[in-house]
């Protein structure tokens, strides 16, 4: 299997990122800085990120809203109409890609609930499709067999999460761990002793 | 009393312990949303969240509410916002909260923060100093958060406040400060790239971090770089490399495995980026290709993610400097996708496809069938990719098949963006590759009356200026005209209430301007269908303009139906209408006039337009006198209104009368000016203007280089001068009718999808063996574009021989089209598959013949330019800073052959007593010759003399007269060698040596050696603005940059590029207002391709050629060039 050989790789006493001191080793070693091109020529708009991601139940309610890049209402307000109109009136066993204007719209139906993608055109679905599902993963971990109650009741917990996983639009965490570790730490805010001796007064 | 109970219950948090608080807080919210779900109606719901935002406003702005209160309230609020109901004023609360709040209430603020202000919101300026604060803060999870709204929201001019500390961060112990101070660098970095520039060393430092998910983010900051500049990141690839080796390999902490997979999104993240540094890079991709082949195998496992890995990787292999056995394997890969029943792979199958083709037709071929039943598929989302990849692989052979298939998926269509797209493609593919004039004008038929009122207007614009502008031939292009008005007076004939609006104004222009080329219809009977039009109800009033001046121009003769409608118009509420009514009137009164205002089937090239509008100057002088204002422009008014800031209730001094009557008198054609002009805006000078700039009159064909390039299909103009030849073209044409016609039995149903495929595919197996005139299998378009007509400035003689040599290559392709078609007849239309095997070749036989001819074409126009009046400037490289020291009567020493030859000044290369030697560059069309002069300084004979000349870089052609037995006591001798650059360098030196003996038995050495430029090995290529276009989208590399404009002069472009033209042997093909289009050649036969567009007082050049390195040269020299000016 993929995963064996590796892994019997890994049992070998190896230190535990081997992969860092590998790089900075290479990169060190080398001093010079990159030289910033000839020329100040930027391509504009064709940052690849997600644009928005909309969670909305069968009904069309909507659950949850984030916008990645800046949007005046009355677009925010279109988009979220047209894009449940469209992913609602798919029929069950269709792809799960759609266009919408020049954006092409992920979605994935878990339960009562649609998770909705926004991406630049030359982005990759598939990819965002199984953002998408780590999304849920991670909020399965977090509720413990997460249902769209949980979400509607607790949303801003599901907006804390998502802000450990995407930043702008881009994926900023892919470990689950790494997420789990953070919510909690935010959610106990257990600070050590030293810290909140020093902590400024208001 | 109400009141006062519901006051007392919005205190009641408060008033109770700060333990029973919390569960309060989950309470109210939980309350909220359980009454909303139990709601019926919209209506309800509204009355409830107004009830619920009036209570908060009301809480929110008492003192006494407390900042736990506060955190619920923002909640509520966040629910109010999602429901689509504006809470603004908690707006400035979140700040407050995320500023004062406790941790926890600080973590909500924020979160309401980042939720409700947008970048660029003003609120945000309150925001920076609770970020500062809390970036200073010993808490860590304050100092995550305010990383967190800071990669999410910032104002853009307070970077530099919150810098300094971010920056700091990166050498934080914590891997998650580090990784969030990394994201907040790349969202600086987007928003504001200036400002991190300084910071380039610590992204490095990023990139080395030991732990895998800072490392991770540096990506993204990365990601961007390189695709900006991926010059100044070469060096990185052996690091990206090897991290994506440890990653595939499985090296990465397990935690980071999704579905057992490795780190899915760093690998793809570095994909990304290994193809951006690969692309055209052959040393770099070579790099690669180790880690890429391992990814593709390594992603065997049947999941979604490793298919998205794939994908990317498919994307890599075909981006790269090719590898074959890569690209198998890739094409294998994607084969797997297209096959797979699962309906997203197959998508994601369909837009690799239509990514690759665009290198490898021949992929396409592989899965013919695939794609025609992916064309039938029940979703929508597959079809429309399926026609996206059709239109790829369009070419005139397939093109009825697939632009049949286009329209047929848009009738069934009611996406309003989907159509305008598709229709868009359908007239590219009509102009571009139609193959005879019924189909032509028929599928553009459809295209106005599928495509409606959504349709853009450069496709009507595109459409009537091919027709009108004409090509050579002035039979081929009535006979389009002929046919297109046939074609409306059939559909005029019929019902013609429902169609779209820019349907009808193109009919009414065409049956306008060429009804009188149909004799056998009586001009009674076209006036009758127009005014009939005029009476329909649902006819705008912009096509009402059209369709009078329509009648305007078919008038002449037919007084008496035309009197009774303009008439009833002349009082018609509409000035326009009822300015053209009167026209109509007074022109049908005067024919002699008439004949002079609207002369029949006036060529377009003679009409002048006078922009400055001098025939008014007595009206003007005479108004002045009588006591008018003069006229401002209307920025004059703006500022003047500006100055004075009082309500000016005075009406200012339109110019009216002026404007309309210069625009009726001068423009014939075009009623959307008229409409313009009617916008009251009184702007006669800018509007003369905008048509003076060009002698054609159409407005609105504004985009003559679209993305792509230039865009040859949207210009061309004129029916075929290259058309086959009458005996074989409809029998052609029949065949393609007969392959799409449906077959109602099922048991042939697989046949039947094996025609269609072998109607879809033909003509993509030739080979992409580029030349000059374009791929070899590119086909003949039918419609060409004209020569555009010349501009005052440049001479005539390139004129004429554009024009000539424009029509031999057309006279070549005839030929090729009648082959063509020829060998279409000879297959049986249902012998399916066997035809692809035959017909590519055949392509592939006459497209070389086509090349070679074309070849020689361009090679005799060049010399003819060469040798002709036109002067070429020679490139002014290192060595002409210097002049030598009296050596310029040396080139009277050059061989008569050579001397009408554009040359180089004389220089000095070396010298000792007894020799010296001087070198010329001559610049032949196939080769630069270097000639060395060698002179002898003494009065003896000087016997054996040998030079020697090495250079790796380029390739010696030929040399001639590098030994020499003796050498006369003070003569000179020439040696010259023919030298070609095979790969560019911006500047080669070579060296070499002469060995010569001035005593018998005694040889001396005198070495010498010297710098050559690219500039001496370019040559202009000639090409006309059609042949560029095609050129252009054949080309992959490019590179794109931004240049200084010469802007000192009144025409800065034209100036810029003259300079350019100057330094370096470019050839202007064409400046069509702030663009220009610039062809050169390198001297073993790479073209580079300009495409020049003013940008501010920048010109914004892109670059494309087949050869990797030309276009980094070329613009080094350009960057030069404009430098030194």
């Amino acid at each position: 299997m993929y995963e064996t050989v590796p892994d019997a790789r890994r049992s070998q006493s190896r230190p535990r990122y081997p992969i860092a001191p590998v790089i900075g080793s290479h990169l060190c070693a080398s001093r010079n800085t990159p030289t910033p091109g000839r020329g100040s020529f930027r391509i504009c708009g064709s940052l690849r990120m997600m644009r928005f991601l909309l969670l909305f139940s069968r009904q069309g309610k909507l659950r949850l809203q984030k916008w990645f890049t800046a949007l005046s209402d009355r677009d925010k307000k279109k988009i979220i109409r047209d894009v449940t109109q469209m992913v609602l009136a798919r029929q069950p066993k269709s792809c799960n890609f759609l266009q919408w204007r020049d954006l092409k719209i992920v979605y994935r139906r878990y339960a009562s609930l649609y998770f909705c993608c926004g991406l630049e055109q030359d982005d990759n679905e598939l990819l965002t499709l199984e953002l998408l599902h780590r999304y849920v993963e991670l909020l399965d971990q977090y509720f413990g067999n997460v249902c769209e109650l949980d979400i509607i009741f607790n949303f801003e917990k599901a907006y804390f999460i998502l802000d450990e996983f995407v930043i702008g639009g881009e994926v900023q965490e892919t470990s689950k761990v790494s997420v789990a570790k953070s919510m909690e730490e935010a959610d106990s805010l257990q600070e050590t002793m030293e810290e909140y001796v020093n902590k400024p007064t208001y | 009393m109400s009141d006062v109970v519901e006051k007392t219950l919005i205190a009641l948090p408060g008033l109770f312990d700060s333990q029973t608080g919390a569960a309060k807080i989950t309470n109210r919210l939980r309350q909220l949303i359980k009454s909303i779900t139990e709601l019926t109606s919209k209506h309800e719901e509204e009355n409830l969240i107004k009830q619920e935002l009036s209570a908060m406003k009301e809480q929110v702005s008492s003192p006494n509410t407390t900042m736990k209160q506060m955190r619920e309230i923002m909640v509520r609020a966040m629910y109010c916002e999602m429901l689509g109901y504006d809470a603004t004023f908690t707006y400035i609360h979140a700040i407050k909260l995320a500023q004062q709040g406790s941790v926890l209430e600080k973590r909500v603020g924020y979160l309401a923060v980042s939720l409700f202000l947008n970048e660029g919101h003003e609120l945000l300026l309150l925001l920076v100093n609770t970020v500062l604060k809390d970036l200073q803060s010993t808490n860590l999870i304050e100092v995550c958060m305010a990383l967190t709204v800071v990669a999410q929201v910032f104002p853009k001019d307070m970077i530099p406040a919150v810098l300094p500390l971010v920056e700091d961060k990166l050498s934080h112990p914590k891997e998650i400060i580090r990784r969030k101070a990394v994201l907040a660098l790349y969202k600086f970095y987007l928003i504001a790239p200036n400002q991190v520039q300084h910071i380039h060393a610590k992204f490095r430092k990023a990139l080395c971090d030991k732990d895998p998910g800072v490392m991770t983010s540096s990506l993204h900051i990365y990601l961007q770089l390189i695709r900006e500049s991926p010059d100044g990141y070469k060096e990185l690839t052996v690091s990206f490399v090897t991290i994506l080796k440890q990653v595939v390999g499985g090296k990465l902490p397990v935690d980071f495995n999704y579905h057992n997979v490795p780190a899915p999104w760093l690998q793809i993240q570095l994909l990304r980026i290994l193809s951006l540094l690969g692309k055209d890079d052959q040393s770099t991709s070579a790099l690669m290709y180790e880690v890429l082949d391992e990814s593709l195998r390594r992603a065997e496992m049947n999941h979604n993610i490793t298919y998205a890995i794939l994908y990317e990787c498919v994307k890599a292999v075909y981006t790269i400097h090719p590898k074959a056995e890569l690209l198998e394997k890739a094409a294998r890969c994607i084969g797997n996708f297209v096959l797979s029943p699962k309906i997203n792979l197959k998508y994601l199958g369909l837009k690799a496809l239509t990514y690759v083709v665009q290198h490898d037709a021949k992929l396409a071929l592989q899965h013919q069938m695939t794609i025609i039943e992916c064309l039938d598929h029940s979703d929508f989302t597959i079809k429309r990719e399926t026609l996206e990849l059709l239109f790829r692989i369009t070419n005139a052979q397939n093109v009825t098949v697939i632009v049949e298939k286009m329209l047929d998926f848009l009738r069934s269509c009611d996406d309003e963006h989907t159509i305008i797209h598709l229709v868009g493609k359908v007239a590219e593919l009509a102009e571009k590759f139609a193959p005879d004039n019924s189909w032509f004008i028929q599928t553009m038929n459809e295209v106005f009356s599928v495509g409606g009122d959504l349709l853009q207007q450069d496709v009507p614009n595109n459409f009537l200026r091919l027709l009108a502008e004409g090509s050579e031939s002035k039979e081929e292009d009535d006979q389009l005209r002929l046919y297109a008005v046939d074609s409306y007076l059939t559909v005029l004939k019929g019902d013609a209430s429902h169609l779209p609006q820019h349907f009808l104004q193109v009919m009414s222009w065409v049956l306008g301007e060429y009804g009188h080329l149909q004799e056998s219809v009586d001009q009674h009977e076209v006036i009758r269908l127009l005014t009939k039009l005029l009476d329909q109800r649902n006819v705008s009033l912009e096509t009402r303009v059209w369709i009078l001046s329509a009648l305007t121009k078919i008038s002449e003769g037919h007084t008496d139906l035309i009197a009774d409608l303009a008439e009833s118009l002349s009082s018609s509420q509409d000035t326009v209408l009822r300015q053209q009514a009167h026209e109509l009137r007074h022109l049908s009164r005067d024919s002699q006039l008439h004949e002079g205002v609207l002369p029949h089937g006036a060529p377009w090239e003679g009409m002048e337009v006078d922009s400055s509008l001098s025939f008014l100057d007595g009206f003007v002088s005479e108004a002045l006198a009588a006591g008018a204002a003069p006229y401002k422009p209307p920025h004059q008014r703006q500022e003047e209104l500006c100055e004075d800031r009082e309500l000016n209730l005075e009406p200012y001094s339109f110019s009216l009368p002026v404007s309309l009557s210069s625009c009726s008198i001068t423009d014939r054609h075009s009623p959307t000016l008229l409409s313009v002009s009617s916008g009251l805006s009184g702007n006669s000078t800018e509007l003369s203007q905008k048509a003076g700039s060009s002698t054609l009159i159409l407005e609105g064909v504004k985009r003559v280089w679209g993305k792509d390039g230039y865009l040859p299909q949207k210009e061309t103009t004129a029916p075929p001068v290259d058309k086959p030849s009458p005996a074989v073209q409809p029998s052609g044409q029949q065949e393609a009718s007969e392959r799409i016609e449906p077959q109602p039995e099922p048991s042939t149903q697989n046949q039947d999808k094996q025609q269609l495929a072998s109607s879809l595919f033909v003509g993509l197996g030739a080979g992409s063996s580029m030349s000059l005139l374009g791929k070899s299998e590119a086909p003949p378009p039918r419609f060409r574009k004209k020569p555009r007509p010349l501009d005052s400035s440049s001479s005539s003689s390139s004129g004429t021989s554009e024009r000539s040599s424009d029509s031999s290559s057309r006279s070549s392709r005839s030929m090729t089209d009648n082959f063509l078609y020829g060998s279409l007849l000879e297959e049986e239309p249902a012998t399916s598959i066997s035809a692809f095997d035959h017909t590519p070749k055949s392509t592939t036989a006459n497209g070389l013949a086509e090349n070679t001819d074309a070849k020689e074409d361009r090679r005799a126009n060049t010399s003819q330019i060469l040798g002709g009046d036109m002067v070429i400037v020679r490139p002014n490289t290192i060595q002409d800073k210097h002049p030598p020291p009296a050596s310029s009567d040396l080139t009277a020493l050059l061989p008569a052959d050579l001397k009408d030859l554009p040359h180089s000044d004389v220089i000095s290369l070396t010298s000792d007593p007894s020799l010296s030697l001087c070198s010329c560059r001559v610049f032949r069309d196939e080769a630069l010759l270097l000639v060395i002069f060698i002179s002898n300084c003494t009065e003896s004979v000087i016997k054996d003399v040998a030079v020697q000349l090495g250079c790796e870089e380029l390739e010696t052609a030929s040399l001639r007269g590098n030994i020499m037995d003796s050498l006369e006591g003070k003569s000179t001798s020439v040696c010259h060698y023919a030298l070609l650059m095979d790969d560019p360098h911006t500047n080669v030196s070579f060296t070499g040596t002469v060995c010569y003996q001035t005593q018998p038995g005694h040889t001396s050495t005198l070495p010498f050696s010297g710098t050559l430029s690219t500039a001496d090995f370019i040559r202009p290529l000639v090409v006309t603005t059609e042949e560029y276009g095609k050129l252009w989208l054949s080309l992959s590399h490019d590179v794109k940059q931004n240049l200084k404009l010469l802007t000192d002069a009144s025409d800065p472009l034209r100036t810029t590029l003259n300079a350019l033209k100057d330094a370096l042997q470019l050839h202007i093909v064409d400046i069509v207002g702030s663009e220009g289009i610039v062809a050169c050649r390198l001297l073993s036969g790479a073209p580079c391709l300009l495409h020049c567009r003013v940008n501010g007082t920048a010109l914004a050049m892109w670059l494309r050629s087949p050869h990797p390195a030309l276009p980094d040269c070329i613009l080094y020299h350009c960057q030069r060039a404009l430098a030194q000016h």
